[in-house]
């Protein structure tokens, strides 16, 4: 595991028996034992299966707006034509796009490492933040049912529909409790809205609370644990006490006990993602403290103090790759957890309101108490559990791929 | 300084190993790591199996109890002659009785070969009792006298104490009681002392002679370490890359090595009093059992080779790549395996170009030898 | 080992107080404040109205007070030592020492803490104890099982059924159990809602047979009412605790000693269940403690979505009415039930593991 290490020892071989060493050289960067991890999860059926539900799921999530939405993508009306569709695109939507679309290239171009281009990204995002905002103004008022008065009228003279013609918000109240049929494939809801249209747009907030919430937690959980480690002392007794009380609560209640003290108003998704992710910052700081104590005293270490590094070349290039591997595979079980844990709020009533939930969903199946809606119950269960299960497949994959107690004996 | 017990002697051998074959299904296909090994130990005869790691001598002690995984290993061809029964044939039932009772095994990790979390006096008692018919107080009283037999003192109190309590000599003395408290009719030793101080090593190899000379017990001892042969062993077998190399009494391997291997195991142990200025090593390394080359498993280090290929005309030699360099070897040695050919009497070794190869019969080693010297004699001479 | 016990009980009284301070923190950052929702029922009233009872309030519970003073208060009622007032009003004259914890009246309810946590409490522990013995039969045998049998389809199928089940949230099943096994419409195998039937009170305890038929009794009754929530509760951390078992064993199987006691002539079975279980309890055992926070909050949600009414259910009320006494007694009453917990599991393992020694 010690890269830096076994370059030097077969140095050392080499120079003493003139001649090389029977056994392979070991990896010379740090980028390649990162590559080589990704590689050996992937090789696993069941790695690939997660990724295939996760690269559907993301599809959905960037490019929801377009595939299910009541706004036509063209409409010839009075002999103009004209793009709802492009109209109504939210700021939002147009982020999300430019993220998805930089992320592709960098993948693809293969011109920086993982933490680098996603730097680059969450970075870009935020500089085009507010231009984007600033340019793009869909209007405020939306109106369903012009499109369906319109056809009704019969002054419709062409149109061309998304793929599925609702958008999540669009109730019309005439249809509402629609068992799936035909006209909408998952049903309506209680006020008429289309079940797969929400589904869909959910996506969104799934994927994008799994990943952030699990990020602040992650990297909470590394800087504090890191520093924890590093420098032993009044700090590390103090954080330790700190995350023991933070421990000795389920996170649930945790969650449920801050979340429920933020009026409903201010339940943005942004403050979601931030309280699921600060409340999950421990078992990475225990993972990262553990490490550099261990590590501290390693010969290794020692030998990169006499070299005469600095402490936080050796914290970041030495200490780091070390210490991440289970760190790796609790992150992909930790989104799975995150996204759980989003869906139980927002069943709970406690998630964010300003965009539909799949948790928020399975709530409005129960529609007083003795009452079941089965379409409003199933989807949003099944698409929750094809994401969290998704996580864990590839988590499951990781951990056989990196865990070494787990591999064979040969 | 008592003379070895010669009554003990017998005509047919305790336990006999007939081309044995062993298999391991991995995902790059079937390795071999044991392949036709053949050998034979008498009553009270102490067989020393010699080889580098990864030669295949803990398969073969395995697979004699049949402890090794079905799948992925399994029996490619051979039988296991335990007084005349194949234990290969054997119900596993039938094989459980045989396990502790008649060939007992003792491993080379005496850390962490008793489980923690039970007391030694447990985990004997259990020996005892899957194996005789007695009481819980008679099996700790044969516990106990088990302990004292291995040289521990204070065995009762001994009994309640746990494993991480003990040093690793203790342990590998109370392996040893457990292992002998069903008076096996043979010792299977896979490098008993390797993980041991060399003191402690001396002290527990003594107490294996003692305990053999007592009871009149074989013992199959496992090891790399050719001091560890010369001071303890009747008869020595070789093995390289799976195979039986060399098979002789312990004077005639040191006197006379046959094998090419052989020699060169000898030269590299240092002596006292000689000058030199390098260590003498084989060159090379052990091949991986996914890679055996063809023909003698040994050709590509082999010093006999090379010296008879300078002297040899050129349609009987051939050039070899040695990690990026043409070497000259004898042709013989890349085509055809050697078999264990009886070269001189009651030594058999497998190389083409010893003398009388050709004409020797492929026969079963069989030898039964004890040692006529003692370890004081052979010492200063072989172990530096 | 007694010092060891004493001093990790001693340990949970800093870390109550930690959580404590914690949950008031939160509760005083909060935008209804220390107040919380004590207006309800009363924001409809005019401005002076609204007045007059908020100053009553903030008399009545001292909330004028800044928040570590209140936060002081509270802890001195509390607590089981701190200032007691021997003559009324303040100052008066104070004696330190030990009196009775008084955990607060809750605000909506209008009744002391105490009497509806003595209410809630029997059911969240008969709910929580009955499924921990379970998960772990269940957990063990199937991860005992899946380990003997690696490799094979039975394994690798259990195993992503395992994980499956894993990624299933609770939610989901709960409300698809409440739809499809209690509904007129589909199944109507078990009781739609609550811990009892309405006529529990006039049943006998044990089943029996009478005139009309079969009759329940309360104790089957009170069985059959908890079937839904209990497998509800446990069917993830069956599976996981199940793949952890299988690792477990697999790790253990693997080390020398299993050889030896396969050497000295002993079954599979055996081998097993005597040699390698015990050493793979160990770590099982430490990561139970990790797994009980998990079924602890679980308990929230089942008794939400299924109608007990247990401590989880009067948390989820007393959060979203910010009911301030409450929530602060229930959040010590769940860090209080954990620590223990914890210290079970630690002294547990302390007992299974004979390598480890609490004696200083």
């Amino acid at each position: 595991m010690s890269i830096e290490y076994a370059s030097a020892a077969n140095a050392f071989d080499a120079g003493e028996t003139g001649a090389p060493p029977a056994s392979d050289p070991a990896p010379t960067t740090t980028r390649s034992l990162g590559r080589q991890a990704v590689v050996d999860t992937f090789s696993r059926f069941g790695a690939r299966v997660g990724m295939a539900w996760l690269l559907i799921l993301a599809l959905c999530a960037v490019f929801g707006p377009f595939i299910s939405s009541s706004h036509p993508i063209a409409m010839k009306v009075g002999g103009q034509w004209s793009s709802p569709m492009l109209r109504h695109v939210t700021p939002a939507d147009v982020l999300v796009l430019i993220a998805a679309l930089m992320a592709v290239v960098l993948a693809v171009g293969r011109w920086t490492s993982f933490i680098a281009g996603l730097s680059l990204i969450v970075a870009a995002v935020i500089v085009l933040a507010a231009p984007v905002y600033w340019l793009v103004q869909p209007p405020r008022n939306i109106d369903y049912s012009l499109y369906r008065t319109l056809a009704s009228q019969g002054k419709l003279q062409a149109v061309v529909y998304t793929i599925n013609r609702y958008s999540p918000s669009d109730r019309n109240s005439a249809d509402h409790l629609n068992p799936p049929g035909a006209k909408h494939w998952f049903g309506t809801d209680n006020d008429g809205a289309d079940v797969f249209s929400n589904i869909l747009h959910a996506s969104r907030v799934a994927l994008s609370v799994g990943f952030v919430a699990t990020g602040i937690s992650v990297a909470l959980g590394i800087v504090i644990g890191g520093l924890m480690g590093y420098f032993v002392g009044v700090f590390d007794l103090v954080s330790m006490r700190f995350i023991e009380i933070i421990e000795s609560l389920p996170r649930l209640v945790l969650l449920v006990t801050i979340s429920a003290l933020i009026p409903p108003s201010s339940r943005t998704i942004y403050v979601s993602m931030a309280i699921i992710g600060i409340t999950g910052y421990t078992t990475y700081a225990r993972f990262v403290r553990a490490e550099f104590l261990s590590l501290r005293n390693r010969d290794f270490v020692q030998a990169a103090v006499a070299a005469g590094f600095t402490e936080s070349r050796i914290i970041f290039r030495h200490l780091l790759p070390n210490g991440l591997t289970p760190v790796l595979v609790t992150t992909t079980f930790g989104v799975g957890a995150a996204i759980i844990y989003e869906a139980t709020l927002s069943f709970l009533g406690l998630g964010q309101v300003d965009q539909p939930s799949w948790g928020s969903l399975l709530q409005e199946a129960r529609a007083g108490g003795t009452g079941f809606i089965w379409w409003i119950a199933m989807f949003p269960g099944i698409a929750i559990f094809l994401t969290v299960f998704s996580y864990n497949l590839i988590g499951e994959a990781a951990r056989d791929a990196l865990d070494p107690k787990l591999r064979k004996r040969d | 300084m008592t003379k070895p017990d010669v009554a003990t002697r017998n005509s047919k051998p305790l336990l006999e190993v007939v081309g044995l074959s062993i298999g391991f299904e991995t995902n790059r296909g079937l390795l071999r790591p044991v392949r036709d090994v053949s050998f034979s130990i008498y009553p009270g005869q102490t067989l020393a199996l010699v080889g580098e790691s990864g030669c295949g001598k803990s398969v073969t002690s395995l697979s004699i109890l049949r402890l090794i995984p079905e799948p992925p290993g399994k029996v490619l061809s051979g039988q296991v002659l335990f007084e005349g029964r194949d234990l290969l044939t054997l119900s596993q039932r039938d094989m459980r009785s045989v396990r502790g009772k008649d060939i007992a095994m003792i491993f080379q990790e005496p850390m962490t070969s008793l489980n923690p979390v039970y007391s030694i006096g447990d985990q004997i008692v259990e020996a005892v009792m899957l194996h005789q018919k007695v009481t819980l107080d008679q099996a700790m009283n044969i516990a106990e006298d088990a302990l004292h037999d291995v040289g521990i003192a204070d065995p009762r109190r001994r009994l309640s104490e746990y494993p991480h309590q003990m040093s690793g000599g203790m342990r590998q003395r109370v392996m040893i009681a457990m292992a002998l408290s069903c008076q096996p009719r043979v010792l299977i030793a896979d490098e008993p002392t390797t993980a041991l101080d060399v003191t402690i090593q001396a002290q527990i190899l003594e107490l294996l002679r003692k305990l053999q000379r007592d009871r009149g017990m074989s013992i199959l001892l496992i090891t790399h370490d050719l001091g560890v042969v010369a001071e303890n062993a009747d008869v020595v077998a070789v093995m390289y890359a799976s195979r039986i190399v060399e098979v002789a009494t312990v004077e005639d391997l040191f006197d006379r090595p046959q094998h090419p291997y052989t020699e060169g195991l000898l030269r590299s142990v240092p002596k006292l009093g000689e000058e030199a200025e390098r260590l003498v090593t084989i060159p090379g390394t052990v091949p991986n059992p996914a890679k055996f080359p063809v023909g003698c498993k040994f050709h590509p280090r082999c010093a006999r080779s090379r010296e008879l290929a300078a002297k040899s005309p050129p349609q009987d030699v051939v050039t070899i790549n040695d990690a990026g360099k043409p070497l000259n070897i004898m042709k013989r040695c890349t085509t055809a395996e050697p078999g264990l050919g009886e070269v001189l009497p009651t030594h058999w070794a497998a190389c083409h170009f010893i003398e009388g190869h050709a004409k020797a019969t492929l026969s079963l080693p069989e030898l039964d030898h004890r040692r006529e010297v003692q370890a004081e004699t052979i010492a200063p001479e072989v172990i530096a | 080992m007694l010092t060891y016990l004493l001093r990790r009980l001693l340990l949970i009284v800093p870390t109550l107080l930690g959580v404590s301070i914690v949950t008031f923190a939160i509760i005083a950052s909060s935008p209804g404040g220390l107040g919380g929702a004590l207006l309800g029922p009363n924001a409809q009233l005019r401005p002076e109205e609204r007045k007059a009872i908020m100053a009553y309030y903030n008399e009545r519970y001292g909330l004028n007070r800044p928040p570590p003073v209140q936060y002081l208060k509270w802890l001195n009622r509390v607590s089981p030592i701190g200032f007691k007032a021997i003559d009324t009003g303040f100052p008066g004259s104070l004696k330190f020492g030990l009196k009775w914890c008084d955990l607060g009246e809750s605000w909506q309810r209008h009744r002391p803490v105490a009497d509806l946590i003595g209410e809630a409490l029997p059911i969240t522990l008969l709910l929580e104890c009955s499924s921990l013995p379970l998960i772990y039969f269940f957990a063990l045998t199937t991860g005992i099982a899946a380990a003997r049998a690696r490799g094979k389809f039975v394994d690798v199928g259990l195993g992503t059924v395992l994980i499956a089940l894993y990624s299933m949230p609770e939610i989901w099943i709960g409300v698809l159990m409440i739809g499809f096994l209690t509904n007129r419409e589909y199944f109507h195998w078990f009781p739609t809602n609550g811990l009892h039937d309405i006529t529990s009170d006039a049943m006998l305890f044990l089943p029996s047979f009478s005139p009309v038929g079969f009759q329940r009794g309360w104790l089957l009754d009170t069985a059959w009412h908890l079937v839904l929530p209990v497998v509800c509760l446990g069917y993830s951390s069956v599976a996981y605790l199940s793949r952890l078992t299988r690792g477990s064993m697999l790790e253990t199987l693997n080390q020398d000693f299993i050889r030896t006691a396969r050497a000295k002539g002993n079954s599979e079975n055996v081998v097993t269940y005597r040699h390698a279980l015990r050493n793979s309890l160990l770590p099982l055992i430490t990561v139970t403690a990790s797994t009980l926070p998990a079924i602890l909050a679980g308990a929230v949600v089942i008794e939400t979505i299924f109608g007990l009414p247990g401590m989880g259910l009067l948390f989820t009320d007393s959060a979203l009415q910010t009911d301030r006494e409450l929530l602060m007694a229930l959040t010590l009453i769940f860090a209080l039930i954990l620590m223990i917990s914890f210290l079970i599991a630690d002294i547990a393992y302390a007992i299974a593991d004979p390598r480890v020694s609490y004696v200083d």
